[in-house]
Formats: structure tokens, sequence, C-alpha cells
């Protein structure tokens, strides 16, 4: 599934129903695993939003690869998230600092928490900047869970 | 869908979605609030992004400022992961009760 959406923070709705719509389609996806893909898609969205200009639109592509059956592999399928945006410069979304999260209360910040989040939600992270068009690409996988047994 | 709103006996519960397009609305009521809440219901509470984490880390500051400090009440599986990874779980009590 592929779509485009305006880039503004409003547009979150009709990205949710987008991913809501590919999520129901598979019964492999979990709700759990809905919810980081959710969350995945929120952080990277808004960050274009937040801190790259322009008003091109902001190309979401959703996508499932399932295990062949009989596979040893440890998970159901990966579900790849494919986002792309012009940019006003390179950003590396593996790069950014992890946010200091030993720290007291008084002295955190919420900034730095969404990619840092996003890291140890999902599975794999890629990122590539095109210089001539100006757009990133992030490219990100979420692994399916192992089927319940007896469902294999 | 994200709904907020106080319960009789002080807490305040969150509903639903509470992302970035939601955050200024369930911190808008937060604030208004003559005192912090000393507890955050959030069993009805699906899906939380860093927007409404950052929700969560202001009022845990205006608590913690006012002698008191925030409870979180009943987080889902999800929820919990998300709180854990962000180092919420040392910074909030957290109840399953």
């Amino acid at each position: 599934m592929q779509a485009s959406f305006a880039r503004r923070v409003e547009a979150l709705a009709q990205v949710f129903e987008f991913t809501e719509a590919f999520c129901t389609r598979h019964d492999a996806i979990t709700h759990d695993c809905a919810l980081a893909l959710d969350f995945a898609i929120e952080e990277l969205f808004t960050n274009l939003v937040k801190y790259q200009a322009g008003e091109a639109p902001v190309e979401i592509e959703l996508r499932l690869e399932l295990a062949a059956p009989g596979s040893t592999d440890s998970t159901t399928g990966v579900m790849h998230l494919t986002m792309i945006g012009a940019e006003n410069g390179p950003f590396d979304p593996r790069r950014a600092p992890d946010a200091a999260i030993d720290r007291p209360a008084a002295e955190r910040q919420a900034g730095g928490l969404g990619l840092h989040l996003v890291r140890r939600l999902v599975a794999g992270l890629d990122y590539d900047h095109d210089p001539h068009t100006g757009t990133g690409c992030t490219r990100v996988r979420i692994a399916l869970p192992p089927a319940p047994r007896g469902q294999d | 869908m994200f709904e907020i709103g106080a319960a009789e006996d002080g807490s305040v519960w969150l509903a639903g979605r509470l992302d970035a397009a939601q955050a200024a609305q369930a911190q808008a009521f937060l604030d208004a609030l003559a005192e912090p809440p000393r507890e955050l219901d959030l069993a009805r509470l699906e899906y939380v992004s860093s927007a409404g984490l950052g929700v969560l880390l202001k009022s845990q500051k205006r608590a913690l400022g006012a002698g008191g400090g925030l409870t979180l009440r009943r987080p889902s599986r999800h929820l919990r992961d998300i709180l854990r990874y962000s180092g919420f779980d040392r910074i909030f009590a957290i109840r399953d009760d």
C-alpha cells in the first residue's frame, strides 16, 4: 500500500487510517506490532513536519513480507515501512543521540525520546539521502512475533 | 480518538490515542487543574507517542514542584514497554491495580 500525506501534524489522523487499513488486511500483524508501526510512523512523520521546511507531501509505503510456510525463522514475517520526503539536508535517524533516560525528572527533556524509542521498537532502520533530489528515504523493519503454538 | 477527564477521586483518566495531534488538548486539560493530580489512570489509553510522553513529563515536573508526584496506573503491556524504554519507570511510580 502506498499513499502521500500533507506535511502537517493534522494529517496524522489520515496516516493512522492508512496504517489501520493495512494492518486489518493482514491477520499476522498483532496489535502490539500495529502500535509499534504507528509509533515509528508518527515519530518519523512529525520529524519531517517539524524540522524539514517545505510543503511537499510525504510518501509512505507499507509492505508485509511473510515467512515461507515451514520456515524455521523466529518470526512469522516482517512489516516494511518506507517514508520518503523532501529535506533541507540529510538527517539520519540512526545517528540521533539516545535520550538521557537515567536523569531525574527535573533534568529530563521530552525532546529526543521519539527516535530513541523507535530504535528500540523496530527490528531495523535504514536511511538514504539523495542530494540531487533533496529527498530523504527512511526504511523501517518491524518483525512479527512467532505464531502461537499449533498455528504454525 | 483521545479523551481525558477527571474522576471523582481526584485522579485523571486518559483514553484512546495520545499522539502529536492530541498532546496540546491533554496538556491544556492538565494545566487547567487547580492542583496537579496525584494519579493518571492509563487503563484505557491505547497508544502514546513521544509527544504524549512530553505531556506526562511536564505534569510530573509540576507535581514534583508542588511537593507531590504522579503515579501512573494500569498501563497496558505496550505502554509499559514504552515507559521502560524511555526511562519513565524510574521517574514515575507505576501501579497495576
